[in-house]
């Protein structure tokens, strides 16, 4: 067996450790898919909602990751040290 | 609420059939169309995080709390389980290695997964195991509704 392709489902994807923090916008996407599936009383806006939770999501979590950023680079070195 | 809703306060089939199989008690109970989009969504993260993380991401002995949340997903989980000790930690895939931890040496399968993509891969199947709970409890107290009817229709 030759095992130095890649085999998807077998094998973990190379090259994840570069771009791992993009996994966020499939996962949401999935999170928001079942949470309306689950919540809404009718389907009729079914995958506009999604979409909006999806981004709603993706948005607030670039904003906090954002700002945990300022505080560790900024804020922390002003910081008085002991 | 219609006429269509019958009362059934207590439904313990379609939530270990919604267990079993994410969106299938939600079917039972006559809501195809949420039935699908629940599979869409807990089976596509279950198995993104497979295909991100491989097999050995989903290891009911070696990372038995995250297989706590990710047994949530029901069948799904199981099965790569399953796989996961028939073809990797066989041998079948791949070839066995030595592996120095603290006691000795272990034998470990080269397609053992390590780092962000084993990271990323548990987390995703996690996630997809606790939002079948979720789908579960719905659909426990969810009130049959007539096939004829789909929500989406």
């Amino acid at each position: 067996m030759c095992t130095l392709s890649y085999i998807p489902f077998l094998q973990p994807m190379p090259t994840v450790a570069h771009w791992w923090w993009l996994c966020l916008i499939p996962v949401c996407a999935a999170i928001s898919v079942t949470w309306k599936a689950v919540r809404l009383e009718t389907l009729e806006h079914f995958w506009r909602e999604s979409i909006t939770m999806t981004v709603h999501s993706v948005l607030a979590m670039a904003a906090l990751a954002a700002a945990l950023m300022v505080f560790l680079r900024l804020v922390i070195p002003l910081l008085p040290m002991s | 609420m219609t006429d269509d809703f019958q009362d059934r306060p207590f439904n313990i089939s379609a939530a270990i059939l919604g267990w079993l199989l994410p969106g299938v008690g939600h079917m039972k109970v006559g809501e195809m169309g949420r039935g699908r989009l629940i599979l869409l969504g807990v089976g596509g993260l279950f198995l993104l995080g497979v295909l991100v993380g491989g097999l050995d991401c989903v290891d009911r002995r070696e990372d038995a709390m995250w297989f706590v949340a990710q047994s949530g997903a029901g069948a799904f989980a199981f099965a790569t389980d399953f796989l996961n000790t028939n073809l990797l930690k066989s041998g079948s895939f791949g070839e066995l290695m030595p592996l120095a931890v603290q006691n000795g040496t272990v034998m470990v399968s080269s397609f053992k997964s390590a780092g962000p993509a084993n990271e990323v891969g548990t987390l995703m199947c996690g996630l997809a195991g606790m939002m079948n709970v979720i789908a579960v409890l719905d659909v426990l107290h969810r009130p049959y509704r007539s096939f004829k009817k789909d929500a989406t229709e």
